[in-house]
């Protein structure tokens, strides 16, 4: 194991935190412009997608590079799939929470509606389940990633909620169909997130134990 | 210690080296016996040789008797001697043991030989032809009267007898030799195993010293080698638990004196390895209390600009600032500042980060800023109104003096303006600036309410407003100064005046309460109104200056934004606290609480 390799290593460590640490904070971002209507924050998230992108490439050019100059076995090699992995998964991440910062853009400049009382929730849940899946990443902790795939029930269950909620208003008052239908979009890119940060999750358990846990459950 | 390879090859060192010696005494001395008597024995037969020599060779050349060799056989028996008389070519003339007839030449005899060249002793061990058994043979010359070689006498003994009397001898040694070996080994026994013992009590103790237990000490005997050795190895100890134990302090020292720190604390090497990480820096940066240390920074916390500083300040050798703008809307605003680390050749060995929280900091910033805006727009109004009918008033001479009285009436109300505000301003500074009080009197709370409802009764009628006070039965003495206090109540009223739409209610009501926990009763007035209420968000914000929550309105109103801010002031400034609840669009009631007096 020579020395590039190890600083190869390394540096994809620390690269892919950091596009993890800037996904993070375009969800957070995009979700507090959605819950308090703030159209800079959205902006700035809408901004800001490019960078992201350009990393994620990076990234995978990285990975790339290091399969072919290092050809790494096992344990490393685990790693490096699971960052392409991961890098992926984050790239989607990063597109729902553009798509969340543009409804919270469209919502922002017309007449506020009340907002769906399960969205503080959702919100709260899915950030954690972002924060916790990435501290995972770090440390390894097989246990933690397993809760996040348990949290994602709980997503689910509010976007359900969220569905007659506004299923309900739209009903009662046809006005606020357009807008219910924003906030619906942004409530389903949320619903999103938090499968893609499941998935970073099983990702975690396949570097840390080996094994392939995805598709054990089928969804209800 | 059966096991121990030390032991044993100490042991079997020792033992075998005793062994040997005794091995190598035994044989050396068996050997010198040997041949001590054998020397013994080669100079009896040479003396025996002699004697006959002297006695019988003239006779035996010519042709001994048979009397004569029956006399030398019985001689010969008696002295347990074979004697050969042999003349110079080496023929045999007589012997003991044999018919001389049937002897052959002994002039190659070895014995003989040497006896002729002249060799003294002339002897040789060797088996007998004739007798088949080891005998030693001593042979000497005879010379006639003119020196010439005549003959040789010849005695010869058998050796086993002389083998038989060292057997005795041999044996002793033997035993002597078996003896000395089982005492050595016996005693070789203890001394091994002391030596071994000690060597394993201080490996032992060695051991346990370097995974941790410092206090360890050995306990070897006081004398000698061992015993300085020991003591050596106890202070050597005894030093070492010592460094240690001071180490450990200075560690525990600084690590308190971090944590003890109001601001946060980072310390990374160049590997960019977390070295340390107070508890505040953990809080600012959302740690936890996970392991940090010997992660990598970024392992540590995702947010970016911590690695940035700290790397940036590394590579340019300077301190760096920056700021942690977390979240745009909640998170505190954190200050970092980063400077390198570098060792006495001036190395970059580090980097260390201090985080400071100046969310308050900025918040009051902004709070002056807006405050010295504010002022300076509040005075700017009435002023740019004055003047400009001031110039108006200047610039038609033609202006009728109804005109001019209507003017000159909205100037003045423009001073007016400008005069409360200013009085205000100057009293909240004085309240701020916590001065010490003169004119701190005693006052019945019930008094300062009642006159304020005389003085705002006819506001209240205008707007048809119901203003009335609930008030105690017994005094409500407090400490303070009557004009402050007075402003107080007057503040409350006007704003809950101000607030309330036409039939609507303000109730005052004033009461003692024992708050639990406090040491001592409080006055309790409360103002309650109808009015319009306030959102939550501002409610946390009515007691700064110049807040205002529809400011259009407030202006409109008369206010000068600051009202609130003296009733804070005053109420802290004697001890008390205010507070406020409302309902927006049922009303609200603000309460103030301040110490009574006995």
């Amino acid at each position: 194991m020579t020395q590039h390799f190890l600083r190869d290593l390394e540096h994809l460590k620390r690269e892919i935190l950091t596009v993890g640490a800037m996904v993070e904070r375009a969800i957070e971002h995009a979700t507090t412009a959605l819950l308090e209507r703030r159209a800079d924050l959205a902006q700035r998230v809408i901004a800001g997608e490019r960078e992201v992108d350009e990393m994620e490439v990076q990234v995978e050019e990285e990975c790339l590079k290091v399969l072919a100059l290092h050809q790494p076995v096992a344990g490393d090699l685990r790693f490096v799939i699971t960052v392409i992995k991961v890098n992926a998964d984050l790239e989607r991440m990063g597109d729902h929470a553009t798509h969340i910062a543009e409804r919270a853009l469209a919502l922002s400049q017309v007449p506020e509606i009340p907002m769906p009382p399960g969205l503080d929730l959702m919100v709260r849940t899915v950030r954690q389940m972002v924060r916790s899946s990435l501290d995972a990443l770090v440390t390894f902790d097989t246990a933690a990633a397993a809760r996040v795939c348990a949290e994602d029930d709980v997503v689910d269950g509010c976007l359900r909620e969220m569905f007659d909620y506004l299923e309900q208003a739209m009903r009662r008052d046809p006005e606020v169909t357009g807008r219910a239908l924003h906030n619906l979009s942004a409530c389903r890119n949320l619903e999103r997130i938090a499968d893609l940060a499941t998935n970073i999750a099983e990702d975690l358990i396949f570097l840390a134990r080996g094994e392939i846990v995805r598709h054990r459950r089928m969804r209800a | 210690m059966l096991r121990s390879s030390f032991f044993w090859r100490l042991y079997a060192g020792s033992v075998g080296l005793i062994l040997v010696a005794l091995l190598v005494c035994v044989v050396l001395s068996t050997r010198w016996l040997e041949a001590s008597a054998v020397r013994e024995l080669e100079a009896e037969l040479t003396d025996t040789a002699r004697v006959l020599r002297e006695l019988y060779f003239p006779e035996a050349s010519a042709g001994f008797d048979v009397v004569r060799q029956e006399e030398l056989r019985a001689l010969g028996e008696e002295i347990s001697t074979r004697i050969t008389l042999l003349d110079a070519h080496g023929k045999v003339l007589v012997d003991t043991a044999e018919d001389p007839q049937a002897m052959d030449d002994h002039s190659q005899r070895p014995e003989v030989r040497a006896a002729r060249e002249g060799r003294i002793p002339a002897s040789s061990v060797r088996l007998s032809d004739t007798l088949a058994r080891e005998m030693f043979y001593v042979a000497l010359p005879v010379l006639d009267g003119a020196g010439e070689l005549a003959g040789f006498v010849r005695t010869a003994r058998e050796t086993s007898p002389m083998g038989a009397r060292l057997e005795p001898l041999r044996r002793a040694a033997a035993v002597a030799a078996i003896l000395a070996a089982l005492l050595a080994l016996a005693m070789g026994l203890p001394f091994a195993r002391r030596v071994t013992r000690a060597l394993r009590e201080m490996t032992s103790v060695a051991e346990s010293i370097a995974s941790g237990g410092y206090h360890e000490r050995l306990h070897f005997p006081a004398h000698g080698e061992l015993g300085r050795l020991g003591r050596a190895f106890d202070t050597m100890a005894a030093e070492l638990e010592l460094r240690v134990e001071s180490v450990t302090t200075d560690r525990n020292r600084v690590h308190a004196i971090l944590a003890g720190m109001v601001e946060g604390v980072v310390a990374v090497d160049r590997e960019e390895l977390v070295v340390h990480m107070n508890g505040v820096a953990r809080r600012l940066l959302r740690v936890g209390a996970r392991e940090v240390e010997g992660l990598k920074i970024w392992e540590a916390t995702r947010l970016p600009e911590v690695r940035e500083i700290l790397v940036r300040s590394m590579e340019e050798r300077r301190p760096v600032q920056g700021e942690l703008s977390d979240s745009a809307s909640e998170g505190p605003i954190i200050e970092l500042r980063a400077g390198p680390l570098t060792d006495h050749r001036q190395q970059v060995v580090g980097a260390v980060l201090v985080l400071n929280d100046v969310t308050e900091l900025r918040r009051l910033e902004g709070m002056r800023r807006d405050f010295v805006a504010n002022v300076s727009h509040e005075l700017k109004t009435p002023l740019t109104a004055i003047r400009g009918m001031i110039e108006t008033i200047l610039d038609d001479p033609e202006m009728t003096a109804e005109t001019r009285q209507r003017f000159l009436t909205r100037v003045e109300e423009q001073a007016q303006r400008l005069s409360v505000l200013v009085t205000d301003l100057l009293t909240l500074s004085r309240l701020e600036s916590h001065a010490p009080r003169a004119e701190r009197e005693r006052l019945d709370l019930r008094e300062v309410v009642a006159g304020t409802l005389a003085r705002f009764k006819p506001l209240a009628l205008s707007k048809s407003i119901e203003l009335a006070a609930q008030q105690p039965e017994s005094e409500q003495w407090v400490s303070g100064d009557e004009e402050e206090l007075r402003q107080l109540v007057d503040n409350l009223v006007d704003n809950a005046l101000k607030y309330t739409p036409e039939g609507g209610r303000v109730q005052l009501r004033l009461r003692s309460i024992a708050p639990e926990g406090a040491d001592r009763a409080f006055a309790r007035l409360e103002v309650a109104d109808t009015g319009i209420g306030i959102a939550p968000r501002d409610r946390d914000r009515v007691f700064e200056r110049f807040y205002r929550v529809d400011k259009a309105r407030s202006r409109e109103l008369g206010g000068t934004g600051l009202g609130l801010a003296i009733v804070k002031h005053v109420a802290l400034d004697m001890g008390g606290r205010v507070s406020l609840e409302s309902i927006p669009g049922a009303g609200t009631t603000f309460r103030v609480d301040l110490p009574l007096q006995a």
